[in-house]
């Protein structure tokens, strides 16, 4: 029993080395300084009901590649505002529903952006409505409804908790004599196994669906979905689609950009992949490494 | 009686006759033609409305009714008089002749018009006319030239300078027949338009641009000039236009027989030399792109009378570097229009009622293509409609530009002195490389309440419901953005879940391997090899010390260790005669059993010489020994085999 009792205490150590590794691993980066830009001008701007001043300058900045989740909310609320004024143009709401969309992606905790987009997109559904327009519903894709299901994050807490539970198991395991503390040690080793793998394959899923696709949102009324060579698709696209209308991605909604030639993108849309002409949508900028799809340039 | 009936009859056909003229022209003759019902995106055509009119007063206000799909230019609007005899009257008419230029943007089948014209206050209107616009590329047919066989004649054409009307007549042929000079008549070509060298002895084509590096929007003239070397050509039917997928075109040329034709002489060949194409193009997009070849038909005696394609020739593909305008010093709301402009507004009037409007007219006037729409002053209270456009298209020597005026309509709605800011055009000139902001002034415009009478509709009018830009306020500050990487990005996070299991495994696994070990150094420790190896350590030591009889028995132990480890065998415990017969029974080979016995059988001689051992004998029979000991040490351990074998059998 002696002779044991050094491998187990440096198994704690080693528990104990491990789990202050994964509390800095997951603690908060330090976070970069704000962009220093002026946006009281702007403020002034939309107060007068000068919304293309105020637009001019954010998409401005967008353009230079200054990205900052409260910049993308201004940028709505100056296309809303001009929605919603007697400048009105086309594709103001679907700029909105994108910029609110692209300030959820930059900071996931803004709940006043996430309730304003999905008020803009109910409005669209209004709209189309009362247009007698068809109704479009398309199913997420599996892999993407389960990663979403609970967020990256804590797939990536699961997996992590599983690693530590499966080691711990492990030393009990190995280590200890006692026929209780092993029984609990397997026990602890199959269930942290289990989650270990759930987890890891969920974040790594989550992780190549955040760098293979860069999101995007449809900024035209109605975004006809094409074919490789660009030719419109002109049946109902599966099950996805309800109704015939399943050919058309409405404005505001969110598609997931997979490759993009020429001046076409192919897109996640639904359960499916289809083209659509790139002017059509806006690509989203994101907070990701530099070079990720996300924030390459393009869309 | 009848007679008199019969001459009624006739004065009345006499009467009717000589006012049927005028009730028929009494109305105006408006006709509607276009330069071609086929075109493809980024084309020009042309629409010309002719209007006569009997009456003194002339056609005015000419009004075409263009659908959207076009970008329309003009019109420009010249005058017309006409004398014609008809039946027994001299009648005089009076018109205008309006053509718009439509460039074409979106494919389809498209019905322009009708077109109208005022007339003594009426409206009169011509029919439509029904075109198709091929997808870009596409290479609409071009309309067939006029004047060569039937039809309207060009009045100068320069595959026929000399007049004679027939298409296959040949210049040189005219020259050696002495017509007089012909050549010689023509203008000579410029240096520049003089290639370095022929490209083909017979006839080629020679595509120029005026710049191989542009920004997106700014124009490059593409110019082709096809160059014959056997006498006059005409162009052939079915040529192939160039392809330029990426750029937006503007026709210079529209009909090359009214190019000049010029002459020079290259290496003692004559060449006569024609304008054929010239296009504006205005790149769309940054990147390489190409302008593709002219396939061209060269049609004459000399070159290939007898077929309806002529000679065909190509000129060569161009490839244009554009590039985006640069990002420093671009203004804010700067909508990529390229070139040199100039602005002016006029506002009138300056006073209205609230709900009224005011007209506010900008004129952009300069070269490059024209801006599609200004930079507006908005603010509550100032509704702005969407402007009425006009263009007066121009061409100073290949530069494209004009005038554009936009027509606003801004409707005031809020009462009080209202200063309606300043309206702007920012653009990119190509040549300071520099951006610049145009802004008009627009001043102040008084705006009265709304008379009391016009207010009550207003105020009866249904509240505005809530508006979703109420639920949103503009953030003035910038906080910390959120860290740019999620903290599962990086490596570490799989290095994380790897290294707790795989750290536990690892510790458990050195553990098991240092019992291992250990239990193997004391099976080492057990060994007969490692004794022998130490009884011959022994017995060198021993060489240099005046004991050499344990020089003898270092030997004859490592010797019997050996024999041990390589047979299982203890020696020690058998008969010096039986030993050679034995070590060979356990698999040792005859020669080593032998010279096995006999290393022991001389130890156990020397051991009995005692003091009078020699001591290079003993040196000699060491150095056997350890021979021996390392050869049967190379034999597999049998006496481990055989003691596993018989913990087995025991077990």
């Amino acid at each position: 029993m002696n002779g044991r009792g050094k491998p187990a205490r440096a198994a704690w150590l080693l528990a104990a080395v491990l789990c202050a590794w994964c509390a800095r691993l997951v603690a908060a980066e330090a976070a970069p300084a704000p962009p220093s830009v002026d946006l009281a001008p702007l403020d002034a701007a939309i107060a007068r009901g000068s919304f293309s001043e105020a637009i001019d300058q954010l998409e401005q900045w967008s353009d230079q590649g200054l990205v900052h989740p409260t910049l993308s909310f201004d940028r709505g609320v100056a296309y809303l505002g001009r929605a919603e004024s007697s400048a009105r143009k086309p594709s103001d709401l679907g700029q909105a529903a994108a910029a609110f969309e692209e300030a959820l992606v930059l900071d996931p905790s803004d709940d006043e952006a996430r309730a304003v987009l999905g008020r803009i997109r109910e409005t669209i559904s209004e709209r189309r409505a009362k247009e007698h327009a068809s109704s479009v519903v398309a199913r997420p894709r599996l892999l993407r409804a389960l990663t979403g299901l609970v967020g990256e994050d804590l797939w990536a807490g699961t997996a992590l908790l599983g690693s530590l539970l499966l080691a711990a198991g492990l030393g009990l395991r190995l280590f200890l004599r006692s026929h209780e503390m092993r029984l609990s040690g397997s026990i602890a080793a199959v269930t942290g196994g289990c989650l270990l793998a759930l987890g890891g394959g969920m974040t790594a899923a989550g992780q190549h669906l955040r760098r293979s696709f860069s999101p995007a949102v449809v900024i035209v009324e109605e975004a006809r979905l094409l074919d490789a060579q660009g030719r419109p698709v002109s049946v109902a696209r599966g099950p996805s689609a309800q109704d015939a209308a399943g050919d058309r991605v409405p404005e505001g909604s969110l598609v997931y950009i997979a490759e993009a030639r020429g001046a076409l993108l192919k897109v996640e849309w639904g359960d499916d992949m289809a083209w659509l002409n790139a002017s059509q949508v806006r690509r989203l900028a994101s907070a990701g490494p530099p070079g990720s799809p996300s924030t390459a340039a393009g869309g | 009686m009848k007679r008199v009936y019969l001459v009624a009859l006739g004065w009345l056909v006499l009467a009717l006759l000589l006012a049927w003229p005028r009730a028929a022209l009494s109305q105006a003759d408006l006709q509607l033609q276009v330069s071609s019902y086929e075109v493809s995106v980024g084309e020009t055509l042309e629409v010309q409305l002719d209007a006569m009119s009997e009456s003194d007063e002339a056609p005015t206000h000419p009004d075409l009714v263009v659908p959207n799909g076009f970008e329309v230019r003009g019109p420009s609007v010249g005058t017309r008089q006409q004398v014609s005899i008809s039946g027994f009257r001299m009648q005089r008419q009076v018109g205008i002749s309006a053509t718009w230029q439509l460039t074409a943007t979106r494919a389809g089948v498209y019905s322009i018009g009708p077109g109208s014209v005022e007339i003594g206050g009426r409206r009169e209107r011509a029919q439509a006319v029904q075109i198709r616009v091929l997808p870009e590329g596409q290479g609409a047919q071009r309309p067939q030239r006029r004047g060569r066989r039937g039809g309207l004649r060009a009045p100068f054409d320069p595959f026929d300078p000399f007049g004679n009307d027939d298409p296959f007549n040949d210049l040189f042929d005219r020259l050696r027949g002495g017509v007089g000079g012909g050549f010689e008549r023509l203008p000579e070509a410029a240096p520049e338009l003089i290639p370095e060298r022929a490209l083909d002895p017979v006839a080629f084509l020679d595509a120029r641009v005026d710049t191989l590096h542009a920004v997106v929007g700014q124009q490059v003239t593409l110019t082709i000039y096809a160059h014959g070397g056997q006498g006059l050509f005409q162009e052939a039917a079915g040529s192939h236009e160039p392809s330029h997928p990426d750029f937006l075109a503007q026709r210079l040329v529209e009909d090359p027989s009214h190019q000049p034709v010029y002459q020079y002489t290259r290496d003692g060949q004559r060449w006569i030399a024609v304008k054929v194409r010239e296009t504006a193009l205005f790149p769309l997009r940054a990147g390489q792109l190409e302008i593709g070849p002219l396939e061209f038909g060269f049609l004459g005696r000399r070159y290939a009378a007898r077929t309806a394609e002529g000679l065909r020739r190509s000129s060569r593909p161009i490839t244009i570097e554009v590039t985006e305008p640069p990002a420093e010093g671009r203004p804010p709301g700067y909508a990529g229009d390229v070139g040199e402009f100039r602005l002016d507004a006029k506002v009138e009037p300056r006073h209205v009622s609230a709900g009224g409007s005011i007209a506010v007219t900008v004129r952009v006037q300069g070269n490059g293509r024209l801006p599609g729409a200004l930079k507006l002053p908005e603010q509550a209270g100032v509704e702005w409609l969407e402007p009425t456009l006009r263009d007066d298209a121009s061409l100073v020597g290949t530069t494209v530009g004009g005038s554009r005026t936009f027509n606003y309509v801004v409707r005031l709605t809020r009462s009080g002195q209202i200063d309606l800011g300043k309206l702007s055009l920012s653009f990119f000139n190509p040549r300071t490389r520099r951006y610049r902001v145009l802004p008009v002034d627009l001043g102040q415009v008084t705006v009265d309440p709304e008379p009391a009478g016009a207010a009550a509709p207003s105020a009866a009018a249904p509240p505005r419901g809530p508006q979703l830009s109420d639920l949103v306020r503009f953030r003035k500050q910038l906080g910390a953005p959120p860290s740019a990487s999620r903290w599962m990005d990086g490596s570490g996070f799989w290095w994380s879940l790897a290294v707790p299991p795989v750290g536990v495994l690892c510790l458990a696994g050195l553990g098991a391997a240092r019992r291992r070990l250990r239990q193997r150094w004391a099976q080492r420790e057990q060994s007969q090899a490692v004794h022998a190896q130490r009884a011959l350590s022994e017995a060198r030591r021993a060489l240099a010390g005046p004991d050499l009889g344990l020089v003898l028995s270092g030997a004859e132990r490592a010797l019997y260790l050996a024999i041990e480890w390589a047979t299982g065998l203890r020696a020690r415990a058998l008969l010096r005669s039986e030993l050679e017969a034995r070590l060979g029974g356990a698999g040792l080979g005859a020669a080593l059993a032998s010279e096995c016995a006999d290393v022991l059988r001389q130890c156990g001689e020397l051991r009995l010489a005692g003091a009078g051992l020699d001591r290079s004998a003993a040196t000699a029979l060491l150095g056997r020994a350890e021979s021996l000991v390392k050869r049967l040490l190379k034999q597999p351990p049998r006496a481990a085999a055989e003691s596993a074998r018989g913990h087995e059998a025991r077990a």
